[in-house]
């Protein structure tokens, strides 16, 4: 008889440890809020379901989040961002200041600069002698605005801008004020604009990512730029950017191996997707899910990348259109060939990235080559769409992370001075579905130094971004350890003045 | 966490009517047998007091949400603290217990009551008509009628009658299926629907009515919710309005959601029928039970003049289609249809548009080998307004196909064979505004003639050239 109770023990102990072991296994699968859904369905058999469902939701947080959107009515389907990486001085380029030339040499009065602090670059300096424009400027377009002839296309195609000249940011250096621009922090970590879109929106065309980077090949490679600009920060990884590279290989090793048969390929990847899931099963990380997308996705691109990829198909009126640069690979003007047409394929958000405008020196030969690569293509690029119908629903926005300083960085001459970075106002333009074509925004002083009327932040820009694209800025919120994280972080107001 | 205690109150209070009747039987079954059961009765009136204690506490929790009469809280809350205070009395003094278990018993009784009138309703207890199945009818023809005239043509005469639609349709609509929570007795979410200045003055979360907007009345948008809906009126579980009295709410709102006004009907007299909504507003519909009411609300538009919101299950067999849907907005029934995923392209899927016909405003067909008689396909979308056919394989015989969508604002021909022939019949849709027309075979002259009869049409030829620099 004792054995016989001590057996059954025996039983129930393994039999214990059998569940704590499931127990343990549950725990690692399944996500709290699953649980409680699950156990919240299981009371509900005891007649207290009724009472749990108003305080728990059937869905999650972010299922919720998601599936309010759009919130707003969505003008713009898809976004082009031109980013002008290195800072472009608004004086030579649309933050005209013709009273500048009568103090040219001057030094900045200190009524103006109001004790603002400096980089060390230029804090040092004895004096900071007022350099004006080097470049001309001319009034263009029935809207009368004033463009630099440095930028003689984008000057034709001004009619169709949105150009805000009230633009401020906190960062006064480039990889702060980039990462402020593109996460809405000044510390990596956090996800990309285009990443919040790829969560928040999701992908049209199945067979690309919804957020695609392009990155000049022609430019002056003045300041880094680091992948984590175009990152999913803490949202699940499928949401990353990923950069079309020039060349044969525009995703690195998206292509198979040599003498690798494509069936294979889909043969590996189906039973490898049948063991992620087994380790899905097990584990339960998102993680898990991300890199099957991915995994699907680059399969998809192995065909949809070099289709869309290969402007050998376009026309010599495109070509011409664009400027000569285009029919060289990688180049700014022919990335936004390949912006158009990924544009085309209604991929969400596609971000070109330019360096070389950090021009501490030797600013006008620096402003010429710049501009001499972007301006054209830049302005076909909207021309382009608009015939296309692609205008009405594609945003187009063209900026740099600051402006630069009215003083020269360094000697001052009439054709060579510098100009330091500068976060109190710049000149940023958008085009395109949901803005005022023809518009100006908001105004300097006299020295494009302060903001007199209507300054726009970093964190405005981004919301009024999102309320174009349909998205209530507030709302779109991921949480992560702990906190709910938005692109605009705690702050940003809609601009509605330049809302059409 | 203090509403989830709150919301424990209609368990927790079991427990001690339960535990101290439970007590007061081994009270009576002591005195008829031989057993002890002192210690036994002692613990059940403890943990009686003990769990009513808990339910005062829960109660009171809840009572803060002020979504009950406060009249009738103030009876339950006092003689449920009573009967808690009552059971602590029961289980301290031993030698009067006899006569305080029958007070108890009483006590327990009343504030029972009580409870239950605050859930159920007053008169439950005695009203055996099951109010759920009172057919809407009967009470339309308990409603007096003012008779304004009688026509006679002979043989039959018919009565005109004033009738009012708020008190005859809509009152006993939310007096059946939503007063049990909004009204007198209870005002979830501090909402009252039981008169008009309540309907109008809107609950907790704002106005709930908006005069000739339905998607701004959650009065109406409430009730289309998917039932899964945490918004969904009446919640899961409760008795659903059929899809008539959905129809009259919306018809009502539309309609200016009149309280006071009355129209005239008519009313044939030989068949002694109640003028019912349906001669009011023409409409034909089948009364739908619970289950397909979620159906209902999701595929069929049945309204003639909002279409209703697509289910997130259609939005999912379109997806496996390849066919993305998106909504234009969060609370519209609009949505865009993009086929740039179907490939290969087959002309059958676009069958599958007709159970959106309603709702479809914009439709993308972009860079597909769509052919004219696909164009075929398209009729009845009735409310489409922007159509993406660029790059397509259309020519100028599918253009009569697509005048027959009465919407049609936008359309995009850039990259097809449409010729000045075709640009000649487009002047006659009514509605269209622009024009994509760029690498197709319209000539200026076309155009020139085009702008003759239509100046206001914008037409983008794409004939942008920079000037050389």
């Amino acid at each position: 008889m004792q054995a016989l109770l001590k057996d059954k023990f025996m039983a129930q102990d393994t039999n214990f440890k059998m569940h704590l072991q499931e127990l343990d296994a549950l725990n690692k699968k399944i996500e709290r809020r699953k649980f409680l859904k699950s156990t919240a369905g299981g009371l509900g058999a005891m007649a207290l379901g009724s009472l749990l469902s108003s305080s728990i939701s059937t869905k999650s947080f972010e299922e919720q989040i998601l599936d309010a959107l759009p919130t707003i009515a969505p003008k713009a389907k898809r976004v082009v961002y031109l980013f002008m990486s290195g800072g472009p001085s608004q004086f030579e380029t649309f933050d005209y200041k013709p009273g500048l030339i009568n103090m040219q040499g001057q030094g900045l009065p200190d009524s103006v600069r109001n004790g603002q602090r400096l980089t060390g670059m230029s804090a040092n300096q004895a004096q900071l002698p007022i350099a004006s424009s080097f470049a001309n400027f001319k009034q263009y377009g029935k809207s009368n605005t004033w463009v630099s002839d440095l930028l003689p296309y984008t000057a034709q195609v001004v009619d169709e801008l949105c150009i805000i000249k009230s633009m401020y940011t906190e960062q006064i250096n480039h990889d702060p004020a980039l990462t402020f621009f593109q996460t809405g922090h000044q510390l990596p970590g956090r996800p990309s604009i285009g990443s919040w879109l790829s969560y928040g929106l999701g992908s049209e065309n199945k067979n690309l990512p919804a957020f695609i980077v392009l990155v000049s090949k022609n430019a002056a490679r003045d300041q880094p730029l680091y992948a984590r600009l175009w990152g999913n920060g803490f949202l699940p990884s499928q949401h990353q950017g990923v950069q079309f590279r020039s060349g044969n290989d525009p995703v690195l090793f998206l292509n198979n191996p040599e003498g690798y048969d494509g069936k294979d390929r889909k043969e590996m990847l189906d039973y490898l997707s049948q063991l992620n899931n087994l380790q899905n099963d097990v584990w339960g990380d998102p993680e898990v899910n991300a890199r099957m997308s991915q995994y699907e996705l680059a399969f998809k691109m192995q065909t949809s990348v070099p289709d869309v990829m290969d402007t050998s198909k376009e026309s010599e009126e495109v070509f011409e259109l664009y400027g000569p640069d285009s029919r060289e690979k990688g180049t700014f003007a022919a990335n936004c060939i390949l912006a158009r047409k990924l544009l085309e394929k209604d991929v969400r958000f596609v971000q070109l990235y330019h360096q070389g405008w950090d021009h501490h020196g030797s600013l006008p030969s620096g402003m010429k080559q710049q501009c001499k690569q972007t301006d054209q293509a830049s302005a076909a690029l909207i021309m382009d769409l608009k015939r296309r119908g692609m205008l009405e629903d594609t945003l187009v926005i063209w900026g740099g992370e600051f402006g630069r300083t009215v003083y020269s960085q360094g000697k001052l001459e009439k054709e060579n001075y510098g100009r330091d970075h500068h976060p109190r106002c710049f000149t940023m333009w958008m085009a395109g579905a949901g803005v005022k074509p023809g518009t100006t925004y908001g105004q300097t002083d006299d020295f494009s130094y302060n903001i007199v009327k209507n300054p726009v932040h970093v964190h405005d820009f981004q919301a009024t971004l999102l309320h174009i694209m349909g998205i209530n800025h507030e709302q779109l919120i991921y949480k992560y350890q702990g906190r709910r994280f938005r692109l605009t972080d705690v702050s940003g107001n809609v601009i509605n003045d330049i809302l059409a | 966490m203090i509403e989830f205690v709150a919301h424990l109150h209609p368990v927790i209070v079991h427990l001690p009517i339960g535990i101290l009747l439970f007590g007061a039987i081994l009270m009576v079954y002591q005195h008829f047998s031989s057993i002890n059961l002192k210690d036994a009765i002692s613990l059940s009136f403890l943990l009686g007091s003990m769990s009513a204690i808990a339910a005062c506490v829960a109660g009171w929790l809840l009572s803060l949400s002020g979504e009950y009469d406060a009249a009738l809280i103030f009876k339950h809350q006092w003689t449920g603290i009573a009967t808690a205070i009552l059971g602590c009395l029961v289980y301290l003094f031993q030698q009067y217990r006899k006569l305080l278990v029958i007070l108890l018993i009483v006590l327990i009784t009343i504030t029972g009551h009580f409870g239950a009138t605050i859930t159920h309703g007053e008169n439950y207890l005695f009203n055996t008509s099951k109010k759920t199945s009172l057919n809407k009818q009967d009470t339309i023809k308990n409603q007096p009628k003012e008779i304004t005239s009688i026509v006679t043509n002979g043989k039959d005469s018919i009565k005109i009658v004033k009738y009012n639609i708020y008190e005859n349709e809509i009152a006993p609509i939310l007096k059946t299926k939503c007063y049990d929570c909004h009204s007198a007795v209870k005002q979830k979410n501090l909402l009252r629907l039981d008169t008009e200045a309540f309907i109008k003055k809107g609950g907790k979360s704002g106005l709930i009515l908006l005069a000739g907007n339905i998607l701004k009345s959650p009065l109406y948008t409430n009730l289309v919710l998917p039932i899964e809906d945490d918004k969904h009126m009446p919640p899961k579980g409760k008795h659903q309005l059929n899809s008539n009295e959905i129809n009259s709410i919306q018809q009502w709102i539309l309609s200016g959601a009149s309280f006071n006004d009355r129209i005239d009907t008519l009313s044939n007299n030989k068949k002694q029928s109640a003028p019912h909504l349906d001669t009011v507003f023409i409409k034909k519909e089948t009364v739908l039970n619970n289950t397909t009411v979620n159906n209902k609300v999701s595929v069929e538009a049945t309204s003639t003049n909002l279409p209703l919101a697509i289910s997130s299950s259609t939005i999912e067999a379109f997806k496996n289609q390849n066919i993305i849907l998106s909504n234009l907005q969060e609370g519209s029934p609009f949505v865009m249809a993009n086929f740039v995923n179907v490939i290969p392209f087959e002309n059958s899927s676009l069958l599958a548009l007709q159970k959106i016909e309603k709702q479809l405003v914009i439709l993308k067909l972009s860079n597909l080998p769509i052919k004219d008689a696909d164009i075929k396909l398209l009729v009845g979308l009735s409310n489409i307004k922007k159509m993406n056919l660029e790059n397509t394989a259309i020519t100028n015989e599918c253009l009569p196909y697509l005048k027959d969508l009465p919407a049609l604002e936008q359309l995009n021909l850039y990259g097809t064979n449409i010729t000045d022939e075709g640009l000649k019949q487009l002047a006659s849709f009514k509605n269209l505004s622009v024009i994509y027309l760029w690498k197709t075979k319209v000539t200026k002259n076309g155009i020139e003639q085009f702008k003759k009869e239509r100046p206001n049409v914008t037409i983008e030829m794409g004939d942008f050239k920079f000037q050389k620099k």
